[in-house]
Order: C-alpha cells, then structure tokens, then sequence
C-alpha cells in the first residue's frame, strides 16, 4: 500500500479505485439521475451509458474508458445498476439508460401489476432493509478473482447481497457469515462489494500507477501498460455470435433445395429459379426450426418449471412434483 | 403441478402468475407456428418445384396477433424475472444452474453434431428470456 508516497503529476483517483463500495459510493453521489425516454417509454431517475463511463473514468482518474468500462460492469455484475430493459451489461453508448437497483423499482405503472406491487411492496421492503445490513462483511472475499473482468458476476453475487423471501432463516444465513446483527435501515439497495483486482496497489514500494512493476505478474501493470503503451490493445473482443456462425453452415446437406430434389428437376429449371427456390426452401426451414425451438423451450424449459418453482419458492418443501 | 397447489407459503395465484408473467402467450405462438410449419411442410412435399408461398404466409399472417402481445408484454415479463431473482436466492440460483446447463448442453451438441441444428437451439430464444 504505497498511495501517496510518490509525487506525481498525475491527479489521485477520489477513492481508492480497487474496493468497489468506495467507487459505488462516489458513482452514486456524483451521478446525475433524469427522467429520459427510450423506445416510447419514459424511465425515472435514469442515467446513461456514457455518462456512467465518464464519472467512473473520473472518479479513478483514468483516461483508458475501457478500464473505466470494466469497472462499471464489476458494479453492475453485482446488481448495483442495470440496463432499464435489463438485456445487456454497460456499455459506453449514450443511448443505452440505466437505473440503480432500488427497494422497489418499478419502471412501470399499468393497472395490470398494481396489484401485485401492493404485496411485494409488504413483504419484500422490511426484508430488503434487513438485507442491506449484510454489506461490509463481505468485503475483501468473493470477488477478487484474477481476471475482475466483471465476468466473475451472477449467480454469485445475487446468493449474497440479495434479501431472503422466506421469514424464516434461508439456508444462507446458516453460515453466518455474511450476516451481521447491525440493523441498519436505508432505502438504497446494498452496495456492491469486492476488488477490482487490475486498480489495486502492489506490494512493491517502488510501483506506482506511472513507474512499471519489476514483476509482471503484477496486477497493475495492465493498466500500466494501458496508459504508457501509446495505443492500447483492443480490450475487448468481440465474440463470433453462435447464431451467426450457424448460419455459415449453409452447405450442409439436407438443408439446400438443391439436394433434395432428384438431379433432373434441377437440370429443367434456370438458375434464377434456382435461387428461388433456395429462398423458398430458407422461409421453410427456418419455420421447422423456430417451432422445434420454441417446443424445446416450453418442453425442457417451462415445464420443469412448474415443477420446480414451489421449492425454489419454499426452500424448505422436499417434495418432489 | 401437484407440490404446486399444496404448498401454502406462497399464493397458488402468485406462483402460476410468475409463469404466466415471464413467459406470456408462448403456447399460441407455438400454435400460430405449428399451423404455419405444418401448412409449408405440406407445400414443400407436394411439389419438387414449389410455385409459391406467399399465399401460405397470407393466410397465417391475420392469426399473428399473438407476437403483438407477447412483444408488448416482454419488458414486463423481464421485470417479473428480474425481480424474482434478486428478492429470491433460490430462485436466483437455480436460474444459475439452469443457464449453465444450457450452455453446456447446447456446446456439447454443437460440438457433437457440428450442425445447424444443434447451433439452434442456441437461438431458441432462452437467452432473451433469461440474461
């Protein structure tokens, strides 16, 4: 822990860049919430994608918005904030809206779910309160892993800040360790917790942010790299979409017009028929396959479901359906 | 559906809801497209040389209201989802599970077969209904 010791021309980060409740903190107060619409609806107290970049860069003083943007998303791994139609990470883009997890959110006000509200509002809101007490404590555990990369998110996160449903003491609480007996009410959602382990300081007294590491293991030099290296390396890649890839395998037998009618047929029609014919044959085959997906989906999806929701409800209920 | 109506903790009404909520009209949907598959099907087996199929899509189009509703109402089942899995660790969990599962299924497949077929199950839709 070398903060501070050298002099250098560069501003320090306004918290400690690594522990991310410090930084969740910062965001939260400088953030500036607003009313804003997309796709026809309005959302409240929303921010945008490049702004949550920019503050985040901000707070921790970095110039390389891909670091900034990997922090973000170790935040809203954790639930701290999420895109508004809940179907994507940050991303640096002003278009893309963002709220912070509250107590209650809900972006929607029809008739329809009124009533349901009233109850989770009953049940739910003491409970989240309760469950905001569980922060700190976990603090320095979880989510150090090696890479930070934000992808260390989910399952884990939402097992240990979230509030338990059932009154009685969920098989979590048994550990006891992420529990304290502190009962602190507010109306935020718990902070995120964890170390971005790329932002923290080295154990090596002659590293800082602008002098590179001896070792290059250290977690550091990254980002060290990042800002010294002139053009930084393309972070991010993006990942060849299965999707699309599967529609690359368009030679397979079977699946052209041309391989499922006898040879003479092909040979009596021209080759713009031809072609016709396979896009005839694509409006078809994809129809096959979209009902194939969606019977998979409500066989081997949905339909577990009902038999495994009660117990996920009910913990506690062994009974198999 | 039996543990379903005799567990008492929750709502019969809530927990049936949720399903209904997440996962909307999907069984007409299954139906409008079921009845457009098999009318092409039909199509395509009667003739080497298929005339048309524009008249097929025009029949089926009128029947496609339920993709309205179902599109209307996706952000809503989402917000159910997404509500559920963090005032809910179980439930959370599970989801969890459930969605390695399914990558390690649909890799497997894709692996295994090397076919388009296997590549899409991956596009079944799952991932918009459950990320």
């Amino acid at each position: 822990m070398s903060t501070g010791n050298q002099i250098t021309p560069r501003r320090s980060p306004i918290v400690y860049p690594a522990l991310l409740s410090r930084v969740a903190e910062a965001f939260r107060n400088r953030v500036q919430l607003s009313d804003q619409g997309k796709d026809g609806l309005t959302y409240k107290d929303v921010f945008d994608g490049r702004e949550a970049v920019d503050k985040i860069a901000y707070i921790i003083k970095t110039t390389d918005r891909n670091l900034a943007l990997l922090l973000g998303r170790a935040l809203d791994a954790q639930k701290f904030f999420h895109a508004v139609t809940y179907d994507h990470r940050l991303r640096d883009n002003a278009n893309d809206l963002y709220q912070f997890r509250t107590v209650v959110a809900s972006p929607f006000s029809s008739g329809e779910l009124e009533e349901d509200e009233g109850t989770i509002k009953a049940t739910a809101a003491p409970l989240l309160n309760q469950g905001s007490e569980h922060v700190s404590a976990a603090v320095l555990t979880a989510q150090g892993s090696p890479t930070a990369s934000g992808e260390s998110d989910s399952g884990f996160g939402d097992l240990f800040d979230g509030s338990t449903r059932a009154p009685s003491p969920s098989h979590l609480s048994q550990s006891g360790t992420y529990r304290t007996n502190a009962n602190v009410a507010t109306d935020d959602a718990p902070l995120p917790t964890g170390v971005f382990t790329l932002l923290t300081d080295c154990y090596s007294p002659t590293c800082s942010r602008d002098r590179l590491c001896y070792s290059i293991a250290c977690p550091r030099r990254l980002e060290q790299q990042s800002r010294t290296v002139p053009k930084p390396p393309p972070g991010l890649k993006k990942q060849i979409s299965r999707e699309s890839a599967g529609d690359f395998v368009i030679t397979e037998p079977g699946t052209l017009w041309i391989h499922s009618v006898p040879q003479e047929i092909v040979n009596s029609v021209s080759e713009k028929e031809k072609k016709r014919q396979e896009a005839i044959n694509e409006v078809i085959y994809t129809e096959r396959d979209f009902v194939r997906d969606m019977e998979y989906l409500r066989d081997v999806r949905i339909s577990p479901l009902f038999r495994w929701l009660p117990r996920l409800i009910n913990p506690f209920d062994f009974r198999f359906g | 559906m039996k543990p379903l109506k005799e567990s008492d903790v929750i709502p019969v009404e809530r927990r049936t809801d949720f399903i209904e909520q997440v996962f909307w009209n999907i069984h007409d949907i299954i139906a409008v497209n079921t009845r457009l598959r098999d009318a092409l099907n039909k199509r395509q087996k009667s003739y080497a040389v298929v005339e048309q199929v524009g008249d097929i899509l025009l029949d089926a189009i009128p029947h496609f209201s339920p993709f309205v509703s179902y599109g209307s109402h996706q952000l809503y089942g989402k917000y159910e989802f997404e509500k559920e899995k963090s005032s809910n660790p179980g439930f959370a969990a599970f989801v969890e599970v459930w969605r390695m599962s399914h990558l390690f299924f649909s890799e497997f497949l894709t692996t295994l077969l090397g076919s388009r077929k296997a590549a899409g199950i991956e596009k079944v839709g799952v991932e918009r209904l459950f990320d």
